[in-house]
């Protein structure tokens, strides 16, 4: 599949219900349990009140992806939320792009309506990965113009982030 | 489309319409930040707005009706918010840069800053006033008037709100005198009905009254105002509290925030996030439970090394009890180590092995302060085999402790040679023995029988401490730890102490201490404390000796942690105004400390 236009990128949702509603929309098959949305919600929530927005962003994303690759619930809670670039490859039959993605980017911007000045956290990478992995299965997906089997590329995210945790110590 | 309005200096409202899908999305983005959820609105705080307001600029935000004045207060705080980022990125020493624009000459500064002050007052400057974490007596509260001064004239402020317990409040009103030339001295008023003034000082409990805190946010958001929270662990609940969520609240109507204490984390990381929110609305949790090279960009701090303090020289005498008071003395404590052989569970009942403890401390002093005590010891009532009452009646009719007489000694002593001197005394029994043993050396005292000020009074906590620096026939100031212990300044007067008892509360007694051996004395200085602690007539020790020797250890570590440019733990008192008695005894670590203390009992009973 090709990605939306940034615009369209939506704010990770934090709380138990809304993410669950945003699995649904997506018909992903993943069905997080009650406890580990509300630790994902807890680690969210941390993040952006410390005012650690793009973290909290990449976090959301990258744990319901991790999940959606088949990581163990308590390995995608535990996810650093600085893992970022996971630009190393996992393997020799690993081929997935380097790196699989950007690090989150904040970038400023302009309340609508106002001249206050913000920043738009949204972590448009994180949110493709995620989309990628928790659409509706199928044999094949789509991930930046490119077509993968799935099982592989479930395999290949799933090492990188794992990779990427011992990194950085999550 | 939704509206968004100002309805205080330091809260915007979001209106919701229930039907609005938007309400959902702002809830589950934004309602941790927000001062106050219903159904029909969400409160966001106009400090920190940085925590909340990205998610309007989303396409799922959509567009908002946004009230002019709230676009105008947020732009006003979010040039700060935006400047105190940047600050925060930068490591300590590139905060600590003298601002080239700032000749404190020119601004009437006419204290000297040492090295340590001048390094963090440029921090606090740079920190719009910031966290202020030195060690008790290194000139918390000159430094947060230069930064005040500082920040005057650059016009980022116009006043000053000073919250502070009502024992600092001499200091905020003496000190301008000794900081600024008469012409710059900023006018202060202390606890006004109305505030009024170049800085006003108020006390902790006003924020607690709704109308003295409606009050007090008012004149903050009437002009730019520097509020300083002063020994900010007393608001270290923060919003789980009435003061700590009135302080927030006052906090979000400045302009610029500080807070002062040398004990940020009494307890856990909690406190600490409560305290740096006070001074970085929204960030505390966060600077709290970050990495470490972020939180020491947040707070300066001047150890106890930093200080330069010349030496204390500390004594300790042994003085013996007479013979009338070691056979009240030994009745008692064969009376406690009978009650705690009786009774195993009574060594850890922290209440009642307390009350034993205290009246054991006082009677290692003065057996006639316990005349007619109850609990455990049923001292005087007690009329069994031990035969305390009789032996008390039978205590010569001028019966005067020993260590009371060597008090009057080294009293006598210092005033030969025109020095005066602070004995503390734990407990106001002694303190009224003491005035009388002492008349003619013109006592003044302070304990908790006095209130801080109050003109239809014989005399007050002011008057007193105006009489001991002023008035050359009055040689001695007799105070308990518990109400003199934090922010009186005596060093000026005095760098001789001797403290008559002592309890096992480090705090109390460091704090102490820091009265009269703080930043301000010349290097050649002579300071010295001596400790009296009583001895058995045979020469064997009392409680005094147990309480010396925990006192020594936690001393020690307490030490180690005021020498940690880090945030150590620290028990020193917080709550002296509400203090219980058991406060007052144990300090930290009291289960430790009795269990030392019957220890002592039972093997002196073997």
């Amino acid at each position: 599949m090709s990605g939306p236009a940034p615009a369209q990128v939506p704010v990770c949702p934090a709380g138990a219900e809304a993410t669950a509603n945003l699995l649904a929309t997506w018909g992903a098959a993943t069905r997080p349990s009650t406890g580990w949305l509300a630790a994902r919600e807890e680690r969210v929530r941390q993040l952006r009140t410390a005012g650690r927005l793009a973290e909290a962003e990449r976090y959301g994303w990258l744990s319901l992806a991790a999940l959606g690759c088949g990581m163990t619930p308590r390995d995608a809670i535990a996810l650093g939320p600085a893992a970022a670039s996971m630009d190393a490859a996992a393997g020799p039959a690993d081929v997935l792009p380097r790196p699989l993605m950007e690090p989150p980017a904040v970038v400023a911007a302009v309340v609508p309506g106002t001249t206050l000045e913000t920043f738009d956290v949204r972590d448009d990478p994180g949110w493709e990965l995620a989309r990628a992995v928790l659409a509706p299965p199928g044999p094949v997906l789509s991930y930046r113009s490119r077509d993968y089997v799935t099982s592989v590329f479930a395999a290949g995210v799933r090492v990188r982030l794992a990779t990427a945790m011992e990194v950085t110590g999550g | 489309m939704g509206e968004v309005l100002l309805i205080d200096p330091a809260t915007v409202r979001v209106l919701l319409d229930g039907a609005d899908q938007r309400a959902a999305a702002l809830r589950d983005a934004l309602e941790h930040v927000a001062d106050m959820s219903t159904a029909g609105h969400v409160d966001l705080p106009v400090a920190g707005a940085d925590r909340w307001l990205w998610w309007f600029s989303t396409p799922q935000a959509g567009r908002w009706e946004w009230q002019p004045a709230a676009v105008a207060r947020l732009a006003t705080a979010s040039a700060g918010t935006a400047d105190l980022d940047a600050i925060l990125a930068l490591k300590p020493a590139a905060q600590a840069v003298w601002p080239d624009d700032i000749d404190l000459e020119a601004l009437g500064v006419v204290r000297e800053l040492t090295g340590p002050q001048r390094r963090d007052v440029a921090r606090m400057t740079a920190l719009g006033g910031g966290a202020n974490f030195s060690v008790p007596g290194a000139g918390k509260t000159t430094m947060a008037y230069v930064c005040y001064a500082i920040l005057r004239a650059r016009g980022k402020v116009r006043r000053m709100l000073v919250v502070a317990p009502l024992s600092a409040h001499e200091a905020w009103t003496l000190e301008p005198a000794d900081i600024f030339t008469p012409g710059s001295r900023p006018a202060v008023a202390v606890r006004p009905r109305i505030p009024h003034g170049d800085v006003v000082v108020v006390n902790y409990e006003r924020l607690e009254s709704r109308g003295h805190a409606e009050r007090l946010r008012a004149w903050c958001a009437a002009a730019p105002t520097l509020v300083v929270f002063d020994e900010a662990h007393r608001a270290k609940a923060g919003r789980s509290g009435v003061r700590g969520a009135a302080a927030l609240e006052l906090s979000r109507t400045a302009a610029r925030r500080a807070v002062l204490t040398g004990t940020p984390r009494p307890n856990d990381a909690r406190d600490l996030a409560n305290v740096l929110d006070l001074t970085y609305p929204g960030r505390g949790a966060g600077l709290a439970a970050g990495p470490a090279r972020q939180l020491t960009s947040a707070y300066c701090r001047i150890t106890k090394a930093e200080l330069g303090l010349p030496e204390l020289v500390v004594r300790t005498e042994q003085v013996p009890m007479s013979a009338a008071h070691d056979r009240v003395y030994d009745a008692m404590i064969d009376r406690a180590a009978r009650a705690a052989l009786a009774d195993p569970t009574l060594v850890s009942d922290l209440a009642r092995a307390g009350s034993i403890a205290l009246l054991l401390i006082q009677a290692a002093t003065d057996p006639t302060a316990v005349v007619g005590a109850g609990g455990p010891l049923r001292m005087a009532r007690d009329s069994d085999h031990l035969g305390l009452a009789e032996l008390l009646a039978d205590l010569p009719a001028n019966f005067v402790p020993t260590k009371l007489v060597r008090v009057a000694q080294l009293v006598n002593s210092y005033a030969q040679q025109g020095t005066k001197v602070v004995v503390w005394a734990c407990f106001r029994h002694h303190v009224t023995q003491l005035r009388r043993l002492l008349e003619p050396y013109g006592p003044a005292f302070v304990d908790g029988s006095l209130a801080p000020t109050r003109a239809s009074a014989d005399t007050d906590r002011t008057r007193e401490l105006a009489r001991f620096r002023a008035d050359p026939d009055c040689q001695v100031l007799i105070a308990t730890p518990h109400t003199l212990g934090e922010g009186v300044s005596l060093h000026h007067t005095t760098t001789h102490q001797i403290h008559l008892d002592r309890t096992f509360n480090a705090g109390l007694f460091l704090q102490s201490l820091d009265r009269t051996h703080r930043l301000g004395l010349p290097a050649d200085a002579h300071c010295s404390a001596t400790f009296l602690v009583a001895e058995r007539a045979d020469g064997q020790a009392t409680v005094d000796s147990v309480v010396a020797a925990r006192l020594e250890a936690k001393v020690a570590a307490m030490g180690r942690a005021l020498d940690d440019p880090g945030l150590a733990r620290l028990a020193l008192p917080s709550e002296d105004d509400r203090l219980r008695p058991t406060d007052v005894l144990l300090g930290a670590g009291g289960a430790d400390d009795l269990a030392a203390l019957f220890s002592h009992l039972l093997q002196a009973r073997h």
